[in-house]
């Protein structure tokens, strides 16, 4: 039969460190760490959450769903130089586990992560470049474009230029395309 | 007679996906979503598809981007929208859930949004009529929206003929009393589902709903910016107990970078497993 709806109790930590011991020791119950997440998001400590983050993706001491969890909450949060740095050392890990969920918290965020972005193209790793291009198609805007046009005329990296070139193929007019993938193709001879 | 080039018709789709996680198919593109395009240029005083499409994608004109995306969607309610969706409930999502839970444990099922109810009594219904599953457990039926006049419409069951276009006749009857051009929905239907104003982005409120075994969200992350769609989807995900599912809108999609949830076909339909 049908039962009407009725609202329900939540968790609720009395104090920061009832809810870290969910965030240290994340593999008892994953609800429970969950919980500890938005906890700590609520109380601002975003660079709490990213170090740890960082901690145990460098440890392979998390489960994906936590990790895809704990970057959706942090979606919009991160402003300070320092949570940047962390989040640059995350992506460098070799750790390949935990690449897909990092590279879509890059993407929804690409454009609060604009200026982040625009600095990952300038890394000497062309895998990093190559993430800020794909990241940087889903921000949607003029100085988006203009910079992937500069950007463009400067890089070596095959796989980086086609990537760029993609996105031209969305928000470029004919005559950039033309002139994008004929550059393309004087640096291939 | 506006003419799109086909290669203008793949960007816009792009834009759309990239936006709002809808794909147009192919066979749609050039045939009806390009009608729907024309039309939406000429109300907008558009000749040059081009310059329209740039319009959209880089212009900051919020009325023009939304008119762009009510045009791209189906955003009409009415009972048994996507009838498979409820058939796939039915059929396979509810009896893979009753061999599994506990015999006690009651079955919730949230609809969100649920606008002005046409969702939830639709589930309601084909529940009723399947009548075997009701009577061997308890189901809870909850629809959610941020709109509190679809809530309070929804509460009160009143709906026009053009709502029940998909109803039949005989389910009319056994659901609906008809007064003068509108229907209204019996008492044990409308004492059968419960309704609140809820704004999904609000994960407090969201949680104190509770847990859920399958969740309907059709048609509303599209609206999102993809930062908050995938808030949402992980909030869902939160909700969602082990073995959980949830349904979108036919043409929308998780990304498949997000691995809290496995797709899977079950009967006509695409829907998201909860990967416990």
């Amino acid at each position: 039969m049908f039962k009407k709806h009725t609202k329900q109790h939540i968790v609720r930590f009395k104090e920061f460190d009832e809810a870290r011991k969910y965030i240290e020791d994340n593999h008892t119950d994953i609800n429970m760490s969950m919980e500890a997440v938005d906890y700590i998001v609520n109380h601002k400590e975003y660079y709490y959450l990213l170090k740890k983050l960082y901690e145990k993706i460098e440890k392979n001491d998390l489960p994906l769903e936590l990790a895809e969890y704990i970057l959706s909450r942090l979606s919009g949060k991160l402003k300070r130089e320092e949570d940047f740095e962390l989040l640059y050392k995350i992506l460098k890990t070799q750790n390949t586990k935990y690449i897909e969920p990092i590279k879509e918290f890059l993407r929804s965020n690409s454009c609060f992560l604009k200026n982040f972005l625009f600095k990952l193209l300038e890394n000497s790793d062309a895998n990093m470049r190559l993430i800020a291009v794909q990241s940087l198609k889903q921000c949607v805007q003029i100085t988006v474009k203009n910079r992937l046009k500069k950007h463009f005329y400067k890089e070596k990296d095959k796989k980086v230029l086609n990537e760029i070139i993609k996105y031209f193929e969305i928000f470029g007019t004919d005559e950039e395309i033309k002139k994008l993938k004929n550059n393309l193709q004087e640096q291939i001879r | 007679m506006i003419e799109i080039p086909i290669s203008t018709l793949k960007k816009i789709r792009d834009f759309l996906h990239i936006k709002t996680g809808i794909y147009i198919d192919d066979n749609k593109l050039e045939s009806s979503y390009k009608r729907k395009i024309i039309k939406l240029m000429e109300e907008e005083k558009y000749t040059d598809p081009e310059k329209f499409f740039h319009d959209i994608a880089f212009k900051k004109n919020s009325r023009l981007l939304q008119n762009f995306i009510d045009t791209s969607t189906i955003n009409e309610t009415y009972f048994f929208r996507e009838e498979h969706q409820f058939r796939t409930l039915i059929n396979y999502v509810l009896p893979e859930l009753d061999s599994i839970r506990d015999p006690s444990e009651t079955i919730n099922i949230l609809s969100a949004p649920c606008s002005t109810g046409e969702e939830v009594y639709s589930i309601a219904i084909y529940l009723m009529e399947e009548g075997e599953l009701i009577k061997k457990r308890d189901f809870t039926l909850l629809g959610i929206d941020i709109d509190s006049k679809a809530i309070k419409k929804a509460k009160e069951g009143i709906y026009s003929e053009r709502s029940l276009n998909k109803v039949p006749e005989h389910l009319r009857k056994k659901y609906f009393y008809k007064e003068e051009n509108v229907y209204k929905v019996k008492e044990f239907l409308r004492e059968a589902v419960s309704f609140e104003v809820v704004n999904v982005l609000d994960k407090y409120k969201m949680k104190r709903l509770g847990k859920f075994d399958v969740i309907f969200s059709r048609n509303m992350l599209i609206y999102f910016t993809e930062k908050d769609r995938n808030e949402v989807i992980y909030t869902f995900y939160n909700m969602l107990k082990d073995n959980g599912y949830l349904f979108l809108g036919h043409a929308e999609r998780i990304p498949s970078s997000i691995k809290v949830f496995k797709q899977q076909k079950l009967g006509e339909s695409f829907v998201y497993k909860k990967v416990s």
